[in-house]
């Protein structure tokens, strides 16, 4: 029998990123999949990124993950989102072609030197002791593996409801993984259960587009990749429509059918991506929602309605989506459906993604209670990158919640735990003005690189943005400009007030009306125009948000001050004194590594906080 | 760096110095039973006794085994305890130089003196009381009339706890909304449009804060009390109206205008309010001051100087003449500032044009037959209860809590001044996590140094 480095579970967003990661740090690794031609299937709608997402993927990006490479191979629709309302929390959407984003990956996997494919359905994780150390399929077939990456997404007990109808599903047209959820139960992983819904598709060829309001991308398009070569271009158009009363009384006399007010669904519901009937419930004083109709690909006339996924028996979907403007005689190619599945208590992790109880197995995407393609990208990342220097005996990665995104969704998910899907969202994050899209790559990819997942082009390609930046920053600083008639007038175009003594750049800058483009008309600098979008806003952004930036990083200072003081991982927690035994037991049961983390952990007094950090400071005086 | 931990067992003369019917001797810790054990002679050993029970005994020197005192003993077992550690309490005879004994050979038999607040500190940490309810121990221990007694019984029952937490769900969901905003699409006229909604919500909670800030500006009436200057035009009454209001004849008053040269204080309680009244020689333009004058000139400077620092003035006017320049100079003096307007002399003829203060409330009174007085003693506490009472009651804020306040109110102000969702969700951001501050430890050693140092020695 083969011993591959890492074995991942599972084709999907997470299970990518932690076979690509682990493989390309030079681990033979297995990715073992119920269908290979499923791997990357998008289940829900057919686009990458959105507010809070397009984060996560641009630093999956900047550390060499391949969603947003992926997604410029495949993207017909690209939009920056927030730029107007919030220019340091823009983030970056992309619509794709469902099917080549699927080609497209698989192609990327079956090329990748070290990582091989397999079909099988897990149904068991073999253990030794304290230690994972293979799987066994539904066919009897055992893999040896030093490290097993879990990314089963839903389909630990998937069950799809439809109406009152409702079947055994991980997706629809696709089986369900039964028996390894019962496999984790009787390792003695906490097991819980989650709702999750997508909505119809639509045959375009029965929708009204004259009646819609168009969508286009943005021009010029921004690709999603700081490394894509090649040019990307808008191919099609998104629309937006609206529901209205006629269709919200469609949906209330619905209710009584529908699973989730019926109490057919147990599993808790994802609040902030919620079906159209919660939508109707939870925010009555709507008179309308809006609906994004997206195209699903090139080659396809099917429609994905975003915004109104649904578990409302068929004949009601169907009158429900024919109320709406430009819906009025509208044919469906697949219903709306909401999947229940299980997952695993994500505080039963370390923030390396490994489990407590066994070492050596990860778990990564769905599986932790988390909704979302770049969600489960970003955890296969980290899980892949860890189980691989478990593989070579180095350090554990962690990103901190002053590093990233990512690092603010794994905290939140080992130290918090959630009661409801977890999304991600900018205001999860403190320090947001800092951990932006713009400088992703200046933040991660030196971590990248060091951990062998960057190539070394694109590393230099990062030192040399960020000599650039230097360079036009010390540029705005010193460049000082005299008022004369033609800046004044070009000053009174912008509407922004005129000069009357001498002025540097930078301070022009951050004036909220004149933007980069106008420094360069005014001072006629053609040599500091800059091609690359991303070092233009990160320019822009930290001129005009210098202040607010500056009090950031002091936050992070003192966030860190916390965050350094280490809790040894001996340490028996019944021996500090002045602790509630409540609070001894859920520090023993979450170990927390440092007193930042610890601070975290609901129920975790403040007080508890300082009889411990007393404690930690005795010791650390005595040794 | 921290000296003590909480394997430390603590002890302090609890009471005041001086001599006292009995003094008390704190002890709280893990060792503070077996300490009892080796100092105290009774018909009971410290350690069979149950918890919360008196003891009759005496206290000995382990070593020459001298008794020092007969005491009562009283012990405290855990977890029911102030501190929630074990602890035991000495009445001895009152007698600082017994209670220091006894305190010596408690010390040397395993304890160490408390420090400032450590045992309400300890109690603090046992997560029996939060900060603000700890400083109200603090405010009571130093409480010196009924209202300031109220205010930290308050406190200590969680109202300052509850207008923090009302005041933090507010901002939440101020904040909550904007984030929302931000989080979803929508058409960048309509977030524009429901950005400047909540603005305007933030608003009302800032005045909401403000309010409360100025409340408890006025508190400070109640403590130290309020200085009123009372003043006029020479010769309108005004030290007739002083010894008034002081019931005794306090200043000299003739029918010669300049009589009073010197300012004269006295402090005087008007319905529960303590009033320093100042009387003054008034306002009046002297150009070119001859010699007699140029004392006068020096007392006019003086009265300049009481308008400027004063609380709260009595602005005298004469009923029984008409009004004159000097007059206006007055009211022009006075009438941004709190004041009355009072008009003396009511009992003669009345000349005076009492439409030149418009709608103004005026006080009528006859300083010199003792009418309408008590009028005036009326409107003069209630300009201040009514400020003190206000929406909140007696919420007493510390400094602390009103700086925080004071800050919070300025990222508040700040917040709504921002284009931008993300830089005033910065500041309404910074404002709640200061907001937590006022209840929470925050980890913040330094903010619980200064609380716990405020404390006597024993509490």
């Amino acid at each position: 029998m083969i011993r591959y480095d890492v074995i991942v579970i599972g084709g999907g967003h997470a299970g990518i990123e932690a076979s690509l990661a682990a493989a390309r740090m030079g681990c033979q690794t297995l990715l073992l999949t119920m269908n290979i031609d499923s791997i990357g299937l998008m289940s829900c709608n057919p686009a990458i990124g959105g507010i809070g997402k397009g984060q996560l993927v641009r630093e999956l990006d900047a550390l060499g993950g391949e969603m947003a490479k992926n997604t410029d191979k495949s993207a017909v629709h690209y939009r920056q989102l927030n730029t107007k309302k919030g220019q340091a929390v823009h983030s970056s959407r992309a619509q794709t072609d469902r099917v080549m984003y699927k080609n497209t990956i698989l192609e990327t996997l079956q090329k990748q030197e070290n990582l091989f494919l397999r079909t099988g359905t897990v149904t068991k994780i073999l253990t030794k002791g304290k230690t994972a150390i293979g799987v066994e399929t539904s066919i009897k077939e055992k893999f040896s593996g030093e490290t097993v990456v879990l990314a089963p997404g839903t389909f630990l007990s998937g069950l799809i409801h439809i109406g009152m109808v409702n079947f055994p599903a991980g997706r629809l047209g696709e089986n369900p993984a039964n028996e390894l959820p019962q496999n984790l139960k009787d390792l003695g992983f906490r097991m819980g259960r989650f709702k999750t819904g997508t909505p119809a598709r639509l045959d375009g060829r029965t929708i009204d587009f004259a009646k819609l309001e168009a969508q286009p991308g943005d021009e010029p398009p921004m690709p999603f990749s700081f490394w894509t070569r090649h040019k990307v271009k808008n191919q099609q158009v998104c629309y937006i429509t609206y529901t209205n009363k006629k269709t919200h009384d469609i949906i209330k006399s619905g209710l009584k059918y529908s699973p989730l007010y019926a109490g057919v669904i147990k599993g808790t519901g994802v609040r902030y991506c919620p079906s159209i009937e919660d939508k109707i419930v939870r925010f009555g004083d709507r008179d309308r929602h809006q609906i994004f109709i997206e195209p699903e690909g090139l080659n396809t006339i099917e429609y994905y309605p975003n915004g109104i996924s649904t578990s409302l028996p068929i004949n009601i979907q169907i009158k429900m989506l024919r109320s709406i403007k430009g819906l009025e005689k509208v044919e469906i190619t697949r219903p709306a459906y909401a999947i229940e599945h299980d997952y695993a208590d994500p505080t039963q992790l370390k923030p390396t993604l490994e489990t407590r109880l066994y070492n050596n197995l990860y778990f990564a995407g769905q599986i932790n209670a988390t909704t979302g393609y770049e969600e489960a990208g970003a955890q296969g990342l980290i899980a892949g990158i860890n189980a691989a220097l478990r593989v070579k005996e180095k350090d554990e990665f962690i990103l901190s919640r002053s590093d990233a995104y990512i690092g603010v969704m794994i905290d939140d998910l080992v130290t918090k735990g959630t009661n409801e899907p977890y999304r991600m969202f900018t205001s999860r994050v403190e320090y947001r003005l800092i951990l932006r899209e713009d400088n992703a790559d200046l933040r991660l990819t030196p971590k990248g690189y060091a951990l062998g997942l960057i190539p070394n082009t694109h590393y230099k390609k990062v030192l040399q943005k960020q000599r650039k930046k230097n360079l036009i920053l010390d540029w705005l600083k010193q460049t000082r400009i005299s008022p004369n008639s033609k800046i004044n007038n070009k000053l009174k175009t912008l509407n922004t007030a005129l000069i009357n003594q001498p002025v540097t750049l930078e301070e022009l800058l951050r004036r909220p009306q004149i933007s980069y483009q106008n420094i360069l008309e005014i001072t006629g600098a053609v040599n500091k125009s800059l091609t690359d979008n991303s070092l233009l806003w990160n320019i822009e952004i930290e001129v005009k948000y210098k202040g607010y930036i500056d009090r950031m990083y002091k936050d992070i200072e003192k966030f860190q001050e916390i965050e350094e003081i280490k809790i040894p991982d001996t340490l028996d927690f019944r021996i500090v004194q002045g602790l509630s035994n409540e609070i001894k037991e859920k520090l023993t049961k979450q170990r927390p590594l440092n007193l930042g983390q610890a601070q975290r952990i609901p129920g975790v007094t403040p007080a508890a906080i300082f009889a411990l950090m007393v404690f930690l400071k005795k010791i650390k005086n005595k040794y | 760096m921290r000296k003590e931990s909480y394997t430390d067992t603590i002890a302090a003369i609890a009471t005041a110095r001086g001599p006292a019917g009995i003094s008390i001797i704190r002890i709280s810790g893990p060792r503070s039973i077996s300490i009892a054990d080796k100092l105290f002679r009774g018909k009971i050993k410290p350690s069979r006794a149950k918890s919360h029970t008196v003891h009759f005994g005496e206290i000995c020197n382990p070593i020459s085994q001298q008794v020092i005192d007969q005491v009562m003993l009283s012990v405290f077992l855990a977890p029911h305890t102030y501190t929630g550690d074990d602890m035991a309490e000495i009445s001895c005879h009152g007698s600082d130089f017994v209670a220091s004994q006894i305190l010596k050979v408690i010390i040397k038999t395993g304890a160490r003196l408390a420090e400032p607040g450590e045992f309400t500190k300890r109690r603090v940490l046992a997560n029996k009381m939060d900060i603000t309810q700890a400083e109200a121990v603090l405010a009571l221990t130093n409480a010196k009339n009924e209202s300031t007694c109220r205010s930290a019984l308050d406190q200590l029952q969680g109202k300052l706890t509850g207008y923090v937490a009302d005041l933090g769900n507010q901002l939440k969901t101020i904040i909550a909304r904007i984030e929302h905003l931000l989080e979803f699409e929508e058409s960048n006229q309509t977030t524009q449009l429901q950005f400047r909604k909540i603005i305007n919500q933030v608003k009302t909670i800032r005045a909401d804060i403000d309010k409360t800030i100025k409340q408890n500006e006025a508190l400070k009436y109640l403590h130290s009390g309020v200085y009123c200057v009372i003043i006029g035009k020479p010769n309108v009454g005004k030290s007739s109206l002083f010894n008034r209001l002081l019931e005794q004849d306090r200043a000299i008053v003739t029918e010669i205008p300049g009589t009073t040269r010197d300012s004269l204080q006295e402090t005087v309680s008007i319905n529960n309010l303590i009033f320093h009244l100042i009387d003054t020689a008034g306002l009046k333009i002297i150009k070119n001051p001859d010699k007699t004058q140029k004392i006068e000139a020096i007392g006019i400077e003086k009265s300049q100087d009481w308008l400027k620092t004063a609380d709260f003035i009595l602005a005298v006017f004469d009923n029984s003449s008409p009004l004159t320049q000097q007059d206006r100079l007055v009211y022009d003096a006075v009438k941004h500032k709190p004041h009355l307007i009072v008009l003396n002399k009511i009992d003669r003829t009345p000349h005076f044009n009492k439409n030149f203060f418009k709608s103004e409330k005026t006080v009528l009174v006859s300083a010199k037959y003792n009418q309408g007085v008590d009028r005036l003693k009326n409107a003069m506490s209630r300009s201040y209860t009514r400020k003190i009472a206000g929406g909140n009651g007696y919420l007493a804020l510390n400094e602390r809590h009103l700086d925080i306040l004071k800050q919070l109110s300025g990222l508040i102000k700040q917040a709504e001044k921002e284009n931008y969702l993300e830089t005033a969700l910065v500041n309404l951001r910074n404002g709640l996590d200061l907001l937590g501050s006022v209840t929470s430890l925050v980890s913040n050693e330094q903010i619980l140094d200064t609380i716990f140092s405020k404390f006597c020695i024993g509490k």
